[in-house]
């Protein structure tokens, strides 16, 4: 379904993606890990082009995105990508001047051309699929932290995507709320749906996660099943930054 | 005072066009504003180049020498505008700069992650600037925009010089007639503020209805 190969990017002279290579297929769910700053949220970025690779390729829903392509020839592969990719951002990004229900239906009209009684329909039920069917008609700055994340995951849901990306969907809440968005992601890994999340939330990756890649400065330093990563972790790095994480 | 009352109507057409100025002004001046904002943002090299210059050379020059240009200048190529036809044109292409400025700095500060999701969801950009961006950006633009309306409606004073009849040359006809300054003056200076006040007031009141959430 996804498929990288010597993907790399830089920053003007930085470095921040080192030439990664890997595979994933569909109905897998990916948890990125690692230190801030080892490029694992520039990595989920490049996967639906919000960041401009700057070598390799990469594959999604077999649409090729090659870092030589001319810049129109890119574009024309990002559009066809984010047809088939939903991304969840840490700090949400709703629209705060549409209503949650307005919030959802938005691409479904604009990108899919529905009417607006079609997008309603979907939109209620995704909504609906989140639990958050009586918030419809309210605005974004009326719901709490959880709520909002959750209304972005049916914005993306709606548009039936093949792949979710997360990008620290619950790095921005307060912790009492984390629980209502790793619920519904997990139910959504239930499902099928392929995933890649970066995340921080150590737990979550090691029940609903299928596979874990840590990275560290630009690479994917350790790609292992959950239970191997977080027992035996093979790598010193990973050894390491567990150490960290578990200290408190 | 009788002098005064009895002139009230020829000083309320006066009035009128000096409101009909300002309103046909801004409008040609927001969409003046609105296309050259989004050129300087997100055009190409040369679409940034010519907004660039056009806000400089605007901001840089007299209002005064920008309105005897359109309309006594133009006359040299041939170009012969009616007064209040020339006062449209120099006012809406004067206003669209300093609206632009405006919706630059609104358009800036809708945050990019806004963007990122209407992308992120399948939009092209220019879907994800008309759709998300610019309702947010013109909400943002508001209150600086009220500002320049107002700003607007006291430079048109300015056109009575090629001979539109507004507020302005309409006192100065009067004294022209009577030979006495300070009530004429004083009476259209209170119906500018008078017209200022009220347009402040709608201002308010309609930023306050667009921010509902």
């Amino acid at each position: 379904m996804i498929q990288i190969s010597d993907l790399s990017k830089s920053f003007d002279q930085q470095e921040v993606i080192k030439n990664i290579s890997l595979t994933i297929p569909a109905h897998q769910v990916v948890a990125v890990i690692g230190p801030s700053g080892s490029g694992k949220s520039t990595f989920l970025r490049c996967i639906n082009g919000l960041e401009k690779i700057t070598g390799g390729a990469i594959s999604v829903n077999n649409h090729q995105l090659f870092a030589k392509d001319s810049r129109k020839v890119q574009q024309k592969t990002i559009h066809a990508i984010r047809q088939d990719t939903g991304m969840v951002f840490q700090q949400f990004n709703l629209y705060p001047h549409k209503t949650v229900i307005e919030n959802v239906m938005e691409a479904l009209i604009v990108v899919k051309k529905q009417s607006k009684e079609q997008a309603k329909a979907i939109a209620s039920k995704v909504l609906k699929q989140v639990g958050l069917q009586e918030k419809e008609n309210v605005y974004p700055s009326k719901l709490s932290g959880g709520q909002q994340q959750r209304v972005a995951i049916a914005r993306a849901l709606a548009m039936e995507p093949k792949i979710m990306l997360f990008d620290e969907p619950t790095s921005a809440l307060d912790p009492e709320l984390v629980g209502e968005v790793l619920k519904v992601m997990k139910e959504l890994a239930d499902e099928g749906m392929t995933m890649v999340i970066v995340t921080h939330e150590m737990r979550f990756a090691q029940d609903a996660a299928d596979r874990i890649l840590f990275m560290a400065d630009g690479q994917i330093v350790e790609d292992a099943e959950p239970k191997k990563f977080f027992l035996h972790p093979s790598k010193e790095r990973a050894q390491k930054f567990l150490a960290k994480v578990n200290e408190f | 005072m009788d002098m005064i009352i009895d002139n009230i109507p020829f000083l309320l057409k006066g009035a009128y066009y000096t409101l009909l100025i300002t309103v046909v002004s801004m409008f040609f001046g927001l969409i003046i504003g609105l296309i050259t904002a989004i050129a300087r943002l997100k055009g190409n090299r040369f679409f940034r180049n010519v907004a660039r210059v056009y806000v400089s050379i605007i901001r840089g020059t007299p209002p005064l020498v920008q309105i005897f240009i359109v309309y006594f200048g133009l006359v040299d190529f041939g170009i012969e505008l009616g007064s209040l036809t020339a006062a449209y044109i120099a006012l809406s292409i004067n206003i669209g700069a300093y609206v632009s400025e405006a919706f630059r700095g609104a358009i800036q500060a809708v945050p990019a992650g806004q963007t990122e999701a209407a992308l992120a969801t399948g939009m092209t950009e220019a879907q994800a600037i008309r759709r998300i961006v610019i309702p947010q950006a013109i909400r943002i633009a508001i209150p600086p925009l009220g500002n320049t309306f107002v700003g607007m409606l006291k430079e048109t004073s300015l056109v009575s010089v090629i001979a539109v009849t507004e507020l302005m040359r309409s006192a100065q006809l009067l004294i022209a007639q009577y030979y006495v300054y300070m009530p004429f003056y004083l009476t259209i200076a209170l119906m500018y503020w008078i017209m200022s006040t009220v347009f402040t007031f709608i201002l308010n009141r309609l930023e306050k209805r667009l921010s509902v959430y």
